[in-house]
């Protein structure tokens, strides 16, 4: 399996580029596209694996599905973009989880999945570290939306606004939840003796 | 309850140290939100948290660009149709053939030019078939020589008007109160063709070579001026009714002097 270690084109942030790229893009460049794609991806799926632990794969591929279509029609900068990508993803989760819940008629059996990132590639799992899986277990013991706001805030990267206009509520209630987050996670980080 | 929380001196006894977690400043959570660096003054758990929190958001293992290649698929695929729409594309192609429109817009043209025609040409012909309405077919009568209008039979006689034997004296028309001439009109018309069809040809001859200054008479501009002062001429020949013509009020001068004439 390629191994892609943090290099040019996976970059958190696109910066001054990214006016270009997404022109690039909407014109029909796939190379522009799959920057914006890896640039986005990553945070996606840890979004997606906080929200959508069972189905987070299949999540991203309808979000990026969604995004393709309505990219030519998108305006705005990198955060707008990040915070529409982000905000596909989480109705994307919803429809989801709306229409599995339709779909089952079984209730599966409960184990620990829910703490636990879901992917079909062991390997995936071999490889992510344990200080990953260990912020994303701690995570996910936080109440959801602490947790929602926390990771948009600091994995997606998005503005306070953005953030509150995602998940529907005031910015100064997005920025209690989160602030509350992160004393909760300081509060079980000191308890077990987690250090660097 | 008013307020979300008790403060701490409202509940002396109760402990809230472990609800939220240590007390951390604001600023602190905030830069840790933003992933900003911390001091090293910094609270060792806030320290831990941020760290753990970037590490969560840099991207370290292949993994998390699964889909790309699905991802790339489906841009290929929506992107081919998609750049039809695009307007930054569209503009970069040439123009859409502009004898399109022009083609629809002459066509559009032409149609309106050929109903007017047509139009136009079947009104001659109903003008010189004498099919017309009697003042249109006055009017052609006087503009493109066509047949003057036959002559009303009995039963086309109108009904008395203001002033006149049987009507309402001196008032006006109800339905053209600013218009008093019109009414009287159509009376000296009315009555003139009562005396028969040589009288008005006789009389529309006459008035045609006076017709200018007819239609500068007060009341009678909804009619064409020969035709009006043709049945004024009429009228002289009818000898009835003068002052009821006066009493309708508003006759031009042509008119007056046609009703002296009758009058004399």
């Amino acid at each position: 399996m390629r191994r892609v270690n943090k290099s040019a084109d996976t970059e958190a942030v696109i910066g001054a580029e990214f006016g270009d790229r997404l022109a690039d893009a909407q014109g029909g460049d796939e190379a522009a596209f799959v920057c914006l794609f890896r640039d986005l991806q990553p945070a996606l799926l840890r979004y997606l694996r906080l929200i959508a632990p069972d189905s987070t794969e299949d999540v991203a591929g309808e979000t990026w599905l969604q995004v393709v279509a309505s990219l030519p029609r998108f305006e705005g900068g990198e955060e707008s973009f990040r915070a529409w990508v982000f905000t596909i993803a989480r109705h994307r989760a919803i429809d989801w989880g709306r229409s599995q819940a339709r779909r089952r008629t079984v209730p599966l059996p409960e184990g620990d999945t829910g703490l636990q990132p879901t992917t079909p590639d062991a390997a995936d799992l071999a490889i992510e570290r344990i200080s990953a899986q260990a912020v994303m277990a701690l995570l996910t013991t936080l109440p959801p939306d602490q947790a929602e706001i926390i990771v948009l805030r600091v994995v997606a990267g998005l503005a306070n606004t953005d953030v509150a206009a995602i998940v529907g509520k005031s910015p100064g209630a997005v920025r209690v939840a989160a602030h509350r987050g992160l004393r909760r996670l300081a509060a079980m980080v000191d308890r077990e003796g987690v250090t660097l | 309850m008013s307020a979300p929380d008790a403060v701490p001196d409202e509940m002396p006894e109760f402990s809230l140290s472990g609800r939220d977690g240590p007390e951390l400043d604001e600023q602190l959570l905030d830069a840790i939100l933003t992933r900003q660096q911390l001091s090293p003054e910094a609270p060792g758990q806030a320290i831990v948290v941020a760290e753990m929190l970037s590490s969560l958001a840099d991207p370290v293992y292949s993994g998390h660009l699964a889909g790309e290649e699905a991802a790339r698929s489906a841009f290929a695929r929506a992107v081919s149709p998609a750049l039809g729409r695009r307007g930054r594309h569209a503009a970069r192609r040439p123009a859409r053939p502009a004898p399109a429109r022009r083609t629809r817009r002459v066509s559009v043209r032409l149609a309106a030019a050929c109903a007017v025609a047509a139009a136009g040409l079947s009104g001659t012909v109903a003008a010189y078939a004498g099919a017309l309405p009697a003042p249109v077919q006055d009017l052609a009568h006087f503009t493109i020589g066509a047949p003057s209008p036959p002559p009303p039979g009995p039963h086309d006689r109108p009904r008395p008007g203001p002033g006149q034997p049987g009507g309402t004296p001196g008032t006006a028309p109800a339905s053209h109160p600013a218009m008093p001439g019109k009414g009287t009109t159509g009376e000296a018309r009315g009555n003139s063709r009562s005396n028969g069809a040589h009288k008005a040809e006789s009389a529309r001859g006459r008035a045609g070579s006076a017709g200018k200054g007819k239609g500068k008479g007060k009341g009678h501009s909804k009619l064409p001026p020969g035709a009006a002062r043709g049945d004024a001429e009429e009228n002289a020949g009818a000898s009835n009714k003068p002052q009821a013509t006066k009493s309708a009020g508003g006759p031009g001068p042509g008119a007056k002097n046609a009703h002296g004439k009758t009058a004399g």
